[in-house]
């Protein structure tokens, strides 16, 4: 009898340990149900006057979800995943960003829940009254080509080629840069200098390289040539005038850039770290955004790879719209 | 295969030349040739027509252990394996191997040391070879020819590990208060480093037991598995210390002989050079009672064991439930590989385990739903009791009664209850019958594990055996025997996944309604205790209600001729 209760009185102090090993069952087995309906913080947003809003919900269990946020009118979709036992404003929160692109316009949004482990949804609505401005006192807009193409950004493009603003799929606004040919006698289809002192915003760009982010929207029709691959590469090259004379030196000064084979369907955003894009001319080592000169976008294609009716082929295509630098992220994760 | 004959033949010749002229050298081992042939019933081939009806293998083997002394003070022991399998032409399928070398010497009075492989233990807790919780329960009827082939083909020595290992023993004799006290300290390389992998794996050990006025003991161990960082390019070390003390007390009262054990300590698992792993600490504590006379025994354990104890010493398991069994590996109409069975535990030696493992070992909660890990497995709390009587030589009883519960629950603040009991008796009939050497044991345990909770969380497993056996000396050193075991497991438990730190991730349910039969009958003739030759036709029949495909019905006929020299 003592001895039970000497364990028993152990058996106590010691059940005061951790609650228990490993994960819960209930999280693991436990059935679904939804405790606290989904709703939003607010059916109405402007995120051009307040920063953000969340979602609220509560499961009987822990369980993997994701909220996705679709605009009615643009077809932009922004999607919040997580894992855990409910929605609050730390785990669930949307500044009005997006995930897929185009941006969000003012427009009304479905929204809607849905889990990994369960085929179960739920949906509600809200209204998007001012969209997000992704142009703020710390990014630099170069264009977004809504009062049409700057005549002083000098461009070629071949004569089997065509660039034009359109607006009947624009990523960001109303209008965007349509760039569409081909070429078999050349691998440049067309390009644009987007020199500086043209640019919307004047250069404010940060010295440091590693902080400074290029961003650009690009469309593709992911359209494949005879060998199934993409029958266009978009390069973007960067020029800098490190001795401020108002001119690049190509003997001297530096130009950075690289290639990017345009594969997919739709439009896309295109961030790339000043500090990750390669050098493809030596003038001063030295990554100096606040020195750059001019932003030269070239759309190319394999000469070599047309058919002998080339008009008929599908067309080398890269359409461009809101072209961009911000500061410490990429646009999509401000 | 030829350089071998050769090497072990000029070793023979220069030793046998050493024998002419003084006994320094003798042999010892074991011989054994073993034959089975098994063949799927008619009930099985009802639902599995891709499985081949007869399976059979078998081999002869010698184990020739030579001792060779070269003076009074130093023993080198080595033994080595001849083995001839019954397949192929003869010459094809035969190898020597080295399965022991050991090296002893005294180097002065009260100091020895070993060097090669070895048999190590200290206590329950800190480095020791527990026997499966399913086989320890079977093996009150047990069957002799399985026994003796799974216990020597790997090595098993009472509860000892065959380690690699340098160990040194000192003793010391007193004559005031303390007797005598030992030391023993050994050191042991249970892994070596991997090319671009895992680094090297010691184990090192310290045993000081005081003998006090002959009625008191006490007893320190320490026992540290350790990774050698130099030998790896991976940065995360592992190291497992635990130390024990032990207090022993004996004495003589009123006829009985009281004997008192206590055992308490405290473990640690880390990894060195790394923030995110879990550092896990617990103690242990193990007291024990046993008062016995001629007649009867009484054995008392209460048992507490913390749910982050950890111990690669103490919670290495001897079967490996993730190997494939040697008999119909792959059954059904789909061929699926069939997981280890009663039967195998019983019967095959290829699924049990020789080497220390550095991570928890899995086991499977059909056979060993209580202590997969013996008295180290963690967070248990308890009490165990054992009564034994002894009637005039003439009938042995014995009953087990146990109760733990968890510490902690897992997945859930509900706990697991666990309890087991048995009972057993030997009735010897050639004390009251005609038949010479006669004896009939039978023996039934359960065990059950409950949880209560919600729907997800309950937990109701029970595991029944029933094993018997009748042996009888009929002629003159042949003998007969039946051995029956029935294995009933039905209910649910869960299945915990661990990471590589023991971290439980998850768990996976289990739901159980098997029958296992396994009857034999056999013929024995003793040579003497040690040499016999013995034939026996097995019957199994493995039914599982949940998954068919595990269903299994084969016989087998089984010839051992087991020589001890």
């Amino acid at each position: 009898m003592k001895t039970i209760k000497y364990l028993s009185i152990l058996l106590l102090i010691i059940s005061c340990k951790d609650d228990f090993e490993g994960p819960s069952l209930n999280d693991v087995f436990g059935p679904f149900e939804l405790r606290q309906d989904f709703t939003n913080s607010a059916d109405t947003i402007n995120f051009e006057q307040e920063n953000s809003m969340f979602f609220q919900a509560e499961f009987s269990k822990v369980m993997n979800w994701k909220i996705t946020i679709e605009g009615n009118i643009s077809g932009s979709r922004k999607e919040i995943i997580g894992y855990s036992k409910d929605l609050n404003i730390q785990n669930s929160t949307w500044n009005g960003n997006t995930t897929i692109l185009p941006f969000f316009v003012s427009e009304n949004c479905d929204v809607t829940l849905s889990f990994v482990e369960s085929d179960t949804t739920f949906s509600t609505q809200l209204y998007v009254s001012g969209p997000k401005q992704y142009n703020d006192e710390e990014s630099v807009l170069i264009t977004d080509f809504e009062g049409g193409f700057n005549p002083n950004f000098t461009n070629f493009f071949q004569s089997t080629c065509t660039k034009s603003i359109e607006s009947d799929n624009p990523s960001e606004g109303n209008r965007y840069l349509k760039q569409i040919g081909w070429c078999d006698w050349d691998w440049l289809i067309g390009y644009i200098d987007f020199y500086t002192q043209h640019w919307l915003e004047p250069n404010t760009l940060s010295p440091d390289p590693s902080l400074t982010f290029l961003n650009l929207m690009i469309y593709s029709d992911s359209a494949v040539n005879s060998l199934n691959e993409p029958n266009t590469l978009f390069k973007i090259e960067i020029y800098e005038d490190e001795n401020l004379d108002n001119y690049y030196d190509s003997s001297s000064e530096d130009m950075y850039g690289l290639e990017i084979p345009v594969n997919w369907n739709g439009w896309k955003m295109i961030s790339l770290r000043y500090s990750d894009i390669p050098s493809l001319n030596l003038g001063n080592s030295v990554q100096e955004p606040d020195k750059v000169f001019k932003v030269r976008t070239l759309v190319l294609s394999d000469p070599t790879m047309w058919s002998s009716t080339p008009e008929s082929d599908p067309q080398a295509r890269a359409d461009i719209d809101y072209l961009i630098w911000t500061k410490n992220q990429p646009i999509l994760e401000k | 295969m030829k350089k071998n004959i050769i090497i072990f033949a000029c070793l023979i010749m220069s030793l046998d030349a050493l024998t002419q002229t003084k006994s320094k050298i003798w042999f010892d081992g074991k011989a054994r040739a073993i034959y089975n042939r098994d063949v799927l019933t008619d009930n099985h081939l009802e639902n599995d027509t891709v499985s081949s009806l007869h399976q059979s293998s078998g081999y002869t083997a010698l184990d020739l252990g030579v001792h060779f002394n070269p003076n009074d003070n130093v023993e080198v022991f080595s033994e080595v394996r001849f083995r001839n399998n019954f397949e192929g032409f003869w010459g094809q399928d035969n190898f020597v191997e080295l399965r022991r070398l050991s090296l002893k010497s005294v180097i002065s009075d009260g100091l020895s040391i070993e060097l090669g492989d070895i048999f190590l233990k200290q206590s329950k807790f800190t480095l020791y070879n527990y026997e499966s919780e399913i086989y320890e329960r079977a093996s009150f009827v047990g069957l002799r020819a399985y026994d003796d082939l799974i216990n020597s083909e790997n090595l098993y020595y009472k509860n000892f590990w065959r380690m690699h290992a340098f160990k040194a023993n000192m003793k010391l004799d007193f004559y005031n208060y303390i007797d005598a006290i030992s030391l023993d300290f050994f050191t042991s390389r249970i892994k070596g480093q991997q090319w671009l992998g895992n680094p090297e794996l010691l184990m090192t050990g310290f045993t000081t037991n005081a003998i006090i006025q002959n009625d008191f003991q006490l007893q320190f161990n320490f026992n540290n598995s350790f990774e050698m960082k130099s030998t790896s390019l991976q940065s995360e070390i592992i190291r497992n210390p635990i130390f024990s003390f032990i207090f022993l007390f004996k004495k003589k009262i009123n006829g009985f002989n009281l004997k008192l054990n206590n055992e308490v300590g405290k473990s640690s698992l880390f990894w060195e050079n790394s923030q995110l792993t879990p550092k896990l600490e617990d103690y242990f504590n193990s007291f024990n009672v046993v008062l016995k006379n001629k007649f009867l025994k009484f054995n008392t354990t209460a048992l507490f064991v913390g749910p982050d104890y950890r111990s690669l010493g103490a919670q290495t398991k001897r079967i490996n439930f993730n190997s494939a069994p040697s008999a119909y590996r792959y059954i059904g109409n789909i061929q699926k590989l069939r997981p280890i069975s009663f039967y195998d535990i019983l019967s095959d030696p290829q699924i049990y385990n020789q080497n220390l493992s550095p991570l928890m070992m899995d086991h499977n909660v059909k056979y060993e739903p209580i202590s997969p890990f013996g008295d180290a497995t963690p967070n248990r709390i308890g009490i165990k009791n054992i009564i034994s009587y002894n009637h005039n030589n003439f009938v042995y009883l014995n009953s087990k009664l146990n109760f733990y519960s968890e510490i902690i629950g897992q997945g859930t603040n509900e706990k697991r209850n666990f309890s087991y009991a048995s009972a057993s008796a030997t009735i010897q009939l050639d004390k009251i019958t005609n038949l010479k050497n006669s004896n009939l044991k039978i023996s039934y345990n359960q065990s059950k594990v409950d949880r209560s909770g919600n729907d997800y969380e309950q937990i109701d497993l029970t595991t029944n055996l029933l094993s018997y056996c009748f042996n009888v000396e009929f002629f003159k050193k042949t003998s007969f025997n039946f051995s029956g075991f029935n294995y009933i497991a039905k209910g649910n438990e869960f299945g915990t996944i661990r990471n590589d730190y023991t971290e439980i991730l998850s768990f996976s349910e289990i739901i159980m309604d098997s029958n296992e039969n396994i009857y034999s009958l056999g013929l024995q003739y003793d040579f003497n205790k040690k040499t016999y030759f013995n034939i026996q036709y097995n019957f199994t029949n493995n039914t599982n209600n949940i998954n068919s495909d595990e269903d299994l019905q084969f016989n087998r006929i089984l010839f051992v001729f087991n020589i001890d020299f």
